[in-house]
């Protein structure tokens, strides 16, 4: 197997190529992104004006902005900054009925001891559960996107309706690094498809869904902004760990996004057996980039299991219980191919075709520059097929 | 240290868990199976679930559910909605349950108590009271979901339920549902009064303290409560939350 001479990506990664000194494309990436948002002086320059922008916006508004909150450390921590730089933020959690106590306690004793008001969107069960089956049935690698489109969709909704113009998310390059489009690309047009031909016919009634015209409105016309503070800031997760532990008696659950329990099954169970998919992979290489961990320790990670055999079976067996699966049912989910997110119809291809045209709107939605548009420079992102 | 057991309301509405205002406007507040998982690892002390459609449904809360309901929750717990038959009681327990809860039907068949009670011990069997008073009038028995006003007297009602065999009641005043501020603390006095057997004070907690006035000034033998277990902020975030032991203890033993 080949590995990445300075991360810890290897050829299991789709699109992955190697230069001669074994350095792949995604390290390059990476270190990219990194030039592109120093951290340091100039990195808390570009977040004061960020901060200013957002206090001005906020004036004789209850709330400067929004941050989702899932209970995991980069969430809570982010309230945490928030609140150190004066601003109001509104928190806002997507229920999707998979919140663990551990996720549930985290935000309550956060949002609390800040004086932070919190507003939940609950999702319909009866829904999400529909769209999670539909998922796993079409045999896709990443069947948590109708959670993620869900808390995306949410945060813009919200923002809509409180009339807030910035939205604040915990994602930082440096410790998640970018996924292959192939395991993870959504949209909700590929949703809706996807839905239709697996869903068993329940109407999504509750779900939220950000539609591409709507993000396009919201930015243009409402003139709503992402926004990765930790694209700037000095951020660590270990030492944040430690800092929300002290300070809020916030509390570790052991795996990343596993404050919820379908994302561990997706993380942990779903992705490595069914596809042979590690994400560690993507975050552990990013984290050796910017120094948080060796990539030794890396290497060792990679070699630990998600979990105990046993822990990891008794969330599966919870997950097929709570889907409402048969043993018949999950048997043959399990057993059909796999298949990934260009064997269904998106938006990929348009995006791709018209990212030149969507520039200077993407530099109205977001802070910073996206990703899979930095992506582009280093990585194959032709649409497939 | 003395401590009266505080227990989670849970209603169950179709296949989602909801609550109420008044026992109106009900929000929806998501799945009960998730919300039953997390008031386990929260250690609740005990659990009640009422199906609010299973009477007006002419069926009996369902079996599969409680089952579920089981198999995460390691307290004991109650379910209560459209009870009408001995073996179906007996289905309920052989799935998991601890205690029924019985209304509407108990007004209908007030006889069915008393067979209830002898067939599976008194404390088994938990009647629930919903009261609310009538325009203008005073304060009578509510059933199904308080849609129908029966003209019964709480107090009366209760000791007629204490003599058939009841082993508890539960006692909720609809015009406090949901509004958190505090539960009737008169009716709950009159009816702590009234009878020997555990009353549980239901509707209106809002915040710790109300739990205490429940139990020191009206004599509630527990108490029960929804909006405040799942409510959180003044956004009325839904978060699933439980007191400590520790927190528990203080509230009932102020120094």
């Amino acid at each position: 197997m080949m590995i990445c001479t300075k991360g810890v990506w290897d050829d299991t990664i789709p699109g992955i190529t190697f230069d001669e000194n074994g350095v792949s494309n995604f390290c390059r990436l990476q270190e990219q992104m990194m030039a592109e948002y120093p951290r340091g002086e100039k990195g808390r320059e570009d977040w004061k004006k960020l901060v200013a922008d957002m206090k001005a916006a906020g004036k004789n508004r209850r709330y400067d902005c929004i941050i989702g909150v899932s209970g995991g450390v980069d969430s809570s921590y982010l309230l945490h900054l928030a609140h150190q730089y004066g601003l109001r933020p509104l928190a806002v959690n997507l229920d999707n009925g998979f919140n663990s106590e551990i996720a549930v306690q985290n935000i309550y004793k956060v949002t609390s001891k800040l004086g932070v008001d919190l507003e939940t969107y609950v999702i319909d069960y009866e829904e999400i559960k529909d769209l999670l089956r539909a998922y796993m049935k079409a045999g896709m690698p990443w069947i948590d996107t109708p959670t993620d489109l869900a808390i995306k969709a949410t945060m813009y909704k919200i923002a809509r309706s409180e009339g807030i113009r910035f939205i604040l998310r915990g994602n930082d390059f440096r410790s998640e690094g970018k996924q292959p489009k192939e395991w993870t690309y959504s949209d909700s047009k590929q949703l809706r498809f996807i839905h239709k031909h697996f869903g068993s016919g329940v109407r999504l009634k509750t779900y939220p869904l950000l539609t591409l015209p709507m993000l396009v409105y919201s930015g243009m016309v409402k003139g709503i902004k992402d926004i990765r503070p930790y694209y700037y800031l000095d951020y660590k997760k270990q030492d944040a760990k430690r800092l929300m532990m002290e300070l809020y008696n916030w509390k570790d659950y052991g795996g990343h996004h596993h404050e919820n329990l379908f994302t561990k099954f997706s993380m942990a169970f779903w992705l490595p057996r069914k596809f042979a998919i590690d994400k560690r992979k993507i975050n552990l290489s990013a984290q050796v980039l910017s120094q948080a961990i060796t990539r030794e320790e890396a290497l060792a990670q990679l070699r630990q299991p998600f979990a105990t055999d046993a822990e990891l079976e008794t969330t599966r067996a919870y997950i097929q219980k709570k889907l409402d699966l048969s043993d018949q049912e999950y048997n043959q989910i399990w057993a059909a191919p796999a298949k990934n997110t260009f064997d269904y119809p998106s938006n990929y291809a348009l995006i791709f075709n018209s990212i030149n045209q969507l520039k200077p709107i993407l530099k109205r939605l977001y802070a910073f520059t996206p990703m899979s548009v930095s992506a582009s420079a280093v990585l194959d992102v032709r649409p497939k097929n | 240290m003395f401590r009266p057991r505080v227990i989670p309301l849970l209603l169950l509405k179709a296949k989602g868990l909801v609550k109420s205002v008044k026992f109106k406007d009900y929000t929806y507040i998501g799945d009960p199976i998730n919300a039953v998982k997390i008031f386990n690892d929260l250690r609740a002390d005990e659990l009640m679930l009422l199906d609010i459609l299973a009477t007006k449904e002419g069926r009996c809360i369902d079996l599969d559910f409680v089952r579920q309901v089981g198999d995460e929750a390691n307290m004991p717990f109650a379910v209560g909605g459209g009870i009408q038959r001995i073996s179906e009681i007996k289905s309920l327990i052989n799935a998991g349950a601890e205690k029924v809860v019985i209304n509407s039907f108990a007004v209908r068949e007030p006889s069915f108590i008393k067979a209830a009670s002898d067939e599976f011990g008194s404390s088994t069997i938990v009647v629930s009271i919903d009261i609310k008073k009538k325009f203008l009038g005073k304060q009578q028995v509510y059933t199904e979901g308080g849609s129908r006003s029966t003209g019964l007297d709480p107090i009366a009602w209760a000791k007629q339920m204490e003599a058939n065999g009841a082993g508890e009641l539960i006692v909720t005043s609809i015009e406090h549902d949901g509004m958190m501020q505090g539960y009737d603390l008169a009716l709950l006095n009159a009816m702590s009064a009234a009878v020997r057997i555990p009353v549980v004070a239901a509707g209106g907690a809002g915040k710790l303290d109300h739990f205490q006035s429940a139990v020191q000034t009206a004599h509630a033998s527990a108490v029960a409560a929804g909006s405040l277990f799942v409510y959180h902020g003044p956004r009325k975030a839904v978060l699933v939350n439980y007191p400590k032991q520790e927190e528990l203890v203080t509230i009932f033993n102020p120094s």
